[in-house]
């Protein structure tokens, strides 16, 4: 044991708060994960957000940068 | 070829394997933080898809249990930041407990209260620690922290719990 926290508090805590070590899993999760697998949706990077938000603010400042955008799409 | 190697590769035998073996590991830790058995079944799954779509970046000479018990409690703490202001608790988790006769329902309610107003790096860390009991080494490899980040964590906590339970009315 090499906690050093406030046993005595922890306790108190226990007492209220059950522990949920004895939660097992009730079925087996693989099913889903194949779905999900088959199924993905569509997953965005975070970069791509960063991207989407820079044109966003940029097209909100400078109006005329929406040209820009149009003649390079 | 080993497991692990063939699962870097993408062999999706090898992943199922893997899933297997560790898919109540996973689901173990989830649920000591989230305190939801849906939840914690929607993050393991979410979980090993994210182990899947990384698989090669996974090092093959690491432990796997380690990496997905670190992305495990990465999901686990989002679920906690995005639900903070929405659920604050766990409709079934006062079911779930077990009464204590020493202590009255509205007391555990306090404190539970008082649990779910922590911040939530500060909650996760303290129920691993306080409820769940849980060796700082462990706590502090799935949270990818140095062990004197969680003590620091556990401190913290301990002492917002002390104020909110002696605001609430409640001395431990």
């Amino acid at each position: 044991m090499n906690q050093s926290h406030d046993e005595q508090f922890s306790k108190f805590v226990r007492n209220a708060i059950e522990p949920m070590s004895e939660q097992e899993l009730q079925r087996d999760l693989w099913p889903q994960m194949l779905l999900k697998l088959h199924n993905p949706g569509i997953y965005v990077p975070w970069y791509d957000w960063v991207l989407t938000a820079l044109v966003a603010i940029l097209c909100l400042f400078v109006p005329e940068a929406v040209l820009g955008l149009l003649l390079n799409l | 070829m080993e497991l692990l190697e063939r699962f870097t590769q993408g062999d999706l035998e090898a992943f199922e394997i893997l899933f297997q073996q560790f898919q109540k590991d996973v689901y173990g830790w989830i649920i000591r933080i989230v305190r939801d058995p849906r939840i914690a079944e929607e993050l393991t799954v979410e979980t090993f898809w994210r182990i899947y779509r990384s698989h090669a970046r996974f090092d093959p000479a690491r432990s796997f249990g380690a990496w997905a018990r670190r992305i495990a409690t990465n999901l686990a703490l989002d679920y906690l930041k995005d639900v903070r202001k929405e659920v604050e608790f766990p409709e079934n988790w006062l079911q779930e407990t077990p009464p204590d006769p020493a202590i009255q329902h509205d007391t555990r309610e306090r404190i539970q209260q008082a649990f779910s107003q922590l911040p939530p790096k500060l909650r996760v860390t303290a129920t691993l620690a306080l409820i769940e009991d849980r060796p700082y080494e462990e706590i502090a490899e799935s949270l990818g922290v140095p062990i004197g980040t969680v003590k620091s964590r556990v401190f913290r906590a301990t002492r917002l719990l002390r104020e909110k339970l002696k605001k609430l009315g409640v001395e431990p």
